[in-house]
């Protein structure tokens, strides 16, 4: 059989390939433009910097099925039929890059910004502004990668774009074993298979980079860098970010625009959003919290160089596992505990508590970068003062460790908000979040209802997080 | 050197221990509110824009406050059935509203279901119904081809189902993929009345035919409405749905008539809702007042009348102005219990690979 009809056959293993060919592009989209946008954000001044950043995360609080209709609708009122296999790939990349390329964007943003002005200064006068540029992209290329890697690993179990546009994944393949013949055992095993060959196809990147994310962010000395001010940077990089922000964003955007031209249904989404605002809020923070909590854990059991690749490995272990394939394996065994469970196994928390464990992969890889610039001697110095452990953390290590925390708690919080699988599976009766109120009703409410309440969110999503961003960085100033 | 570790870790444990304690007596002291109210949890898979207008008819007549969970079809969520078969050891769901009738026999064949014969099913034709009582059928959907009026002449309307293999339609006719949903449930009847070889034909033919395989029937209904697709084979909710929102679309009722038919006597898939008792329901007489409530005539006639736009299984009362009553349809004949077991023998086999080689 030729390998181009053996991939495109309905046997698992080409589903597998298909899949991998999907995120490989991803991995590879989002860092070729992520990397140097974030690393230029983070040493460049240019007008609407803080608004660009606060705009590009947008994509993580919204559900990929929100961009995949949108895109669906641009492609229909363009009259463009995905009459072709590879299309049908395209359009799924498509729509997992307006998720990946932010947090490639924001990684390489968050890892330049810590290296510390002194660093940077040392290579502003060592070279050229071209030296300097790509030395600080190399220096934020391995935390870029692995959290790149990350959303490219979580691309492999989110059907959502891939059922739209007609694509068969490993991911498709597992939900109609879950789905269409409600085969638990076969859906596991497709699982199992999945992640160990995510996991075969990162460890080569895994062992390259693991190590390096301890040893190339130990700046010690916390010296904020400034901002540099480079007329070619000022003049193109607010063209680039809109150029960005419309290709990933612009265009599903207007297909979702087009219904609402006919009319707004906006008492019936503010009644929704009433009704879920709590539980939306309550789901995406826990889950925060939750998820950051285990990275705690995590990182400081298992810290140490050398153990990098073992937390890395880990990490995308939980990440490659289909949220809703945790969700039921909560919900069997929260079925099969007696009733004295149940303010955990069928309260609110378990939402959180499942989110928080889906995402969790993120938050460690922040809070392991994070510790790794922990000094041995700080805690020397900590028993030769005869300080007390408790005391140690509570008044240095969780100082430092906060802004990674609380960056943490955000990236997760923005990720669960928008997750929909485990939500409709763990939510307890009549605790629905946003999301997940668009996704019930979206098959047969009117395109203007459903467009409505879409851009209800998008537009609140934004207002946030321009807010958030508008207080943080007064904060910091 | 080694205890120096040793500290260092226990120390860690302690200070992540202690973070975890405070932030989860924080959340279970958000969490922890007692509400002892009457109550009945229903797990549906009907929209819920349709679904919960009739729930807050019967908290209003009964008292009984009415939890709600719905699902949808559309981008095929693992969906509540998994959640239901989950949950089988210990329920938390009292009924389950199911959209289709195949969804409620395979909680039968789960072992999920529980038999009820409810007394006001008086009047619903036995026909939709499960003849142990696990499931009751009422108003219905009917599948139907919808078509785009600015695309589509009187002269090429289809009457049959196998009009769509016919040479001038291809690369025009869309369809949901037919491992998921109503598009399942219609495959899985096909099979069961021409026989498995004549609908392997009929499967591969519209494949050749040029067929434009999408993700479910609202992503058909779309296409339909913006002429991407000239023919789509849906239900008449999405048919519904389309009119109302002023698109130029039509529909046909395929097989309808036995003189055009392309396969004497096939006629029109009903697809009726189907109320499902859950076995050890943990409140099982407020669950079978809420079966009773949805299969009286009034609950008929809500979802007739609303946006739902189903067809009263009951004789005499009055249906949605655009379709026709069921006395005026010619039904398939199919036995709903069997198709979800044709049809898991059709998702492992012959439909996978169907679908896969699109």
């Amino acid at each position: 059989m030729e390998f181009a009809d053996w991939l495109f056959s309905g046997d698992f293993n080409a589903a597998i390939v298909r899949s991998l060919l999907v995120a490989i592009s991803v991995l590879l989209f989002a860092i070729a433009i992520g990397l140097p946008m974030g690393t230029a954000t983070a040493i460049y001044a240019f007008r609407g910097r803080r608004l660009f950043l606060a705009l590009l995360a947008l994509p993580l609080m919204v559900p990929s099925f929100l961009w995949a209709i949108g895109l669906s609708q641009i492609l229909d009122l363009a009259h463009i039929t995905l009459d072709n296999k590879v299309l049908r790939g395209l359009a799924p990349v498509y729509v997992f890059a307006a998720f990946a390329t932010p947090l490639a964007v924001f990684a390489a943003f968050l890892a330049t910004k810590s290296l510390s002005g002194t660093q940077i200064d040392a290579y502003r006068l060592a070279g050229s502004d071209g030296w300097v540029f790509a030395r600080l992209m190399k220096r934020a290329l391995p935390i870029t990668f692995l959290t790149t890697l990350l959303a490219a690993i979580m691309t492999l179990s989110d059907p959502g774009p891939g059922q739209i546009f007609g694509f068969s994944g490993a991911a498709s393949e597992i939900l109609v074993s879950f789905s269409a013949l409600y085969d638990f055992d076969l859906a596991r095993r497709q699982s199992l298979i999945l992640a160990l060959v995510a996991i075969v196809v990162s460890l080569p990147f895994i062992v390259w980079y693991g190590p390096r994310l301890s040893s190339a962010l130990l700046a010690k000395e916390t010296t904020a860098s400034r901002l540099a001010h480079n007329k070619k940077v000022r003049r193109f990089a607010p063209m680039v970010y809109i150029l960005m922000l419309l290709f990933l964003l612009g265009m599903p955007f207007l297909g979702l625009i087009k219904p609402v031209l006919h009319g707004f249904a906006l008492d019936y989404a503010f009644h929704e959003l009433i009704r879920t605002v709590a539980n939306t809020l309550f789901y995406a923070l826990s889950a925060g919290f939750i998820g950051t909590l285990i990275a705690i854990g995590v990182v400081m059991l298992f810290a140490g160089k050398k153990r990098a690749i073992l937390i890395i490995t880990l990490a995308l272990l939980i990440m490659v596992v289909p949220s809703s394939f945790l969700a039921v394996s909560i919900i069997q065994l929260g079925s099969s505990l007696s009733a004295s469970w149940d303010w955990l196994f069928r309260s609110r928390l378990i939402v959180g508590l499942a989110l928080g464990i889906h995402f969790s992969p993120v938050a460690i890889l922040l809070v392991l970068k994070r510790y790794s610039a922990v000094s041995d001697s700080w805690f020397d110095a900590a028993r030769i003062s005869g300080v007390s452990m408790i005391v140690f953390y509570w008044r240095i290590i969780a100082p430092f460790l906060a802004p990674a925390l609380a960056l943490s708690v955000l990236i997760i919080s923005l990720l669960a908000s928008s997750e929909i699988g485990t939500v409709l599976l763990l939510r307890p009766p009549g605790e629905d979040s946003f999301p997940l109120s668009i996704f019930t009703v979206m098959a047969n409410a009117s395109e203007s209802l459903v467009s409505t309440l879409c851009l209800l969110y998008i537009g609140l999503s934004a207002i946030l997080l321009i807010l958030f961003w508008h207080v943080l960085v007064r904060k910091s100033a | 050197m080694a205890s120096h570790k040793m500290e260092r870790l226990k120390q860690t444990v302690k200070f992540f221990l202690t973070c975890a304690i405070s932030v989860c007596m924080v959340l279970f002291g958000f969490l922890a509110s007692a509400d002892n109210a009457p109550e009945v949890v229903v797990y549906t898979s009907v929209d819920d824009v349709f679904a919960r207008p009739l729930a807050k008819q019967f908290e209003k007549q009964s008292g009984v406050r009415v939890r709600l969970v719905s699902d949808t079809e559309e981008t095929k969520s693992t969906g509540l059935l998994n959640r239901l078969i989950a949950e089988k050891k210990r329920p938390r769901a009292d009924v389950f509203w199911s959209g289709d009738p195949v969804r409620a026999a395979v909680l039968k064949d789960k072992g999920v279901a529980a038999p009820y014969h409810s007394p006001a099913a008086k009047g619903l034709p036995v026909r939709f119904s499960d003849a142990n009582g696990y499931w009751t059928g009422f108003s219905a959907r009917a599948r139907i081809i919808l078509f785009n009026k600015n695309e589509v002449t009187e002269q090429q309307r289809p009457a049959s189902i196998m009009d769509l293999l016919n040479p001038s339609f291809s690369g025009k006719v869309c369809m949901a993929n037919p491992l998921f949903g109503t598009t399942s449930m219609q495959a899985a009847a096909l099979f069961e009345l021409l026989g498995d070889e004549k609908a392997k034909q009929f499967f591969t033919r519209l494949k050749k035919n040029k067929l434009q395989l999408l993700s479910s029937n609202g992503e058909v209904r779309r296409r339909v409405s913006s002429g991407a697709c000239a023919y789509g084979v849906t239900d008449t909710d999405d048919a519904y749905t389309a009119l109302r929102d002023g698109k130029p679309v039509g529909m046909v009722f395929p097989d309808n008539d036995p003189a055009k038919s392309g396969i004497e006597g096939l006629g029109v898939l009903i697809v009726p809702n189907a109320a499902v008792l859950i076995a050890q329901a943990p409140h099982p007489d407020n669950a079978r007042k809420f079966i009773d409530f949805l299969l009286s005539p009034e609950s008929e006639a809500m979802l007739a009348r609303g946006e739902a736009a189903q067809i009263p299984l009951r004789p005499g009362l009055a249906g949605p102005e655009i379709f026709p009553a069921l006395n005026k349809l010619h039904p398939m004949r199919v036995d709903y219990s069997q198709l979800a077991e044709k049809l898991q023998t059709l998702s492992r086999g012959f439909l996978k690979d169907w679908v896969a080689d699109f």
